[in-house]
């Protein structure tokens, strides 16, 4: 049995809840949990390695009041259109998923693969951390692990403005060569831009919870955090708004 | 002060940069950055800190004191030792 939570908070309490949920699984205080969310208002994350001043254009970001922190996890910069695009969580034992690092984004990301299924669309998860359509990526996640917990979190991009992002996020040069491409518009798509309509919020939740289910072989309980999951989310809030933790690099 | 910076691709399809000071011959100051996954996250600090005086001789044998610590997904230590080497290089040759 796992706990399903859909969820809307800005960018620094969704970060906050996320990692007291992995502190707190791998103490054994928490249930599996997949958490569905939106940011509002729109924000960006950008991954633990990374400098800020290499990964998003902080300028268009303070013109736009678009918010930014650090994740706990590694990976890229994400931007979270709060009409566009739908995070997930999933937040679990090691045990119950794969000890193999990669082989557990395979297994989380299927989750992804299935929910576009849902909607008619073939996607394929591109090892690392990747889930595209027609070639063009619909979907990021990236993990953290303690000792015997995850956390893998993710975007399902299903009708981001991709103005903004193009705006917002910058790709490092090196690694557009080897994309042969030239901006990030070319390299992403929507689930909306893919089917030629725009697809609802809603209907994407419910093709993530199918897709999840299947993924990860689990039965739902519609459920929400405990007094101490609240807690412990409240003490991390100032951590993911602070200059100290979000300019560390 | 002059910062010296390497860029390049992993063969897991992440990037890593290295950005490097460099003074008579020793690392004074780096930061390994990138949107590729080390296991645990918090070891970045330590392997930066345990780069820090340390000559180009020096760098390869670093990184390899991580081997049984860390695991980058999609990417070894050998390669980061190589970008570290790289921006290294770039500002010895200045």
């Amino acid at each position: 049995m796992w706990r399903l939570i859909i969820d809307e908070n800005n960018v620094y309490r969704n970060m906050a809840i996320d990692e007291a949920l992995l502190i707190l699984k791998d103490r054994g205080l928490t249930p599996n949990t997949v958490r569905l969310y939106v940011f509002n208002p729109s924000a960006v994350t950008i991954g633990y390695f990374q400098r800020v001043d290499d990964s998003v254009n902080l300028e268009f970001l303070k013109a736009n009041n678009i918010d930014l922190t650090r994740r706990i996890s590694g990976g890229g910069s994400v931007y979270h259109d709060v009409n566009g695009e739908i995070t997930y969580s999933v937040i679990t034992s090691i045990s119950d998923i794969s000890y193999n690092i990669s082989e557990s984004y395979r297994i989380i990301c299927s989750g992804i693969v299935n929910a576009i299924s849902e909607f008619g669309l073939k996607a394929e998860f591109i090892p690392i951390n990747d889930v595209v359509v027609g070639g063009r990526k619909v979907s990021g996640s990236a993990q953290s692990r303690r000792k015997s917990a995850l956390l893998q979190h993710g975007t399902l991009m299903y009708g981001t403005d991709l103005n903004i992002l193009a705006n917002t996020l910058k790709a490092p040069k090196e690694k557009l060569r080897d994309h042969k491409v030239t901006s990030i518009f070319e390299r992403v798509t929507t689930i909306s831009r893919e089917l030629g309509r725009a697809v609802g919020r809603e209907e994407v939740i419910n093709a993530l919870i199918k897709g999840f289910s299947k993924a990860l072989n689990a039965d739902f309980v519609r459920g929400w955090y405990t007094d101490e999951e609240v807690g412990l989310a409240d003490s991390l809030v100032g951590k993911y708004k602070s200059d100290e933790w979000i300019f560390q690099r | 002060m002059v910062i010296c910076s390497s860029v390049r691709r992993l063969s897991g399809g992440k990037t890593v940069k290295v950005d490097v000071e460099v003074i008579d011959g020793n690392i004074k100051d780096i930061v390994i950055s990138g949107d590729f996954f080390l296991y645990p996250e918090e070891y970045i600090h330590v392997i930066e800190s345990k780069l820090k005086g340390r000559g180009m001789s020096d760098i390869v044998k670093v990184l390899k004191e991580f081997k049984d610590s860390v695991e980058i997904v999609g990417a070894s230590l050998d390669e980061f030792a190589e970008a570290v080497l790289e921006a290294y290089k770039v500002c010895v040759s200045r």
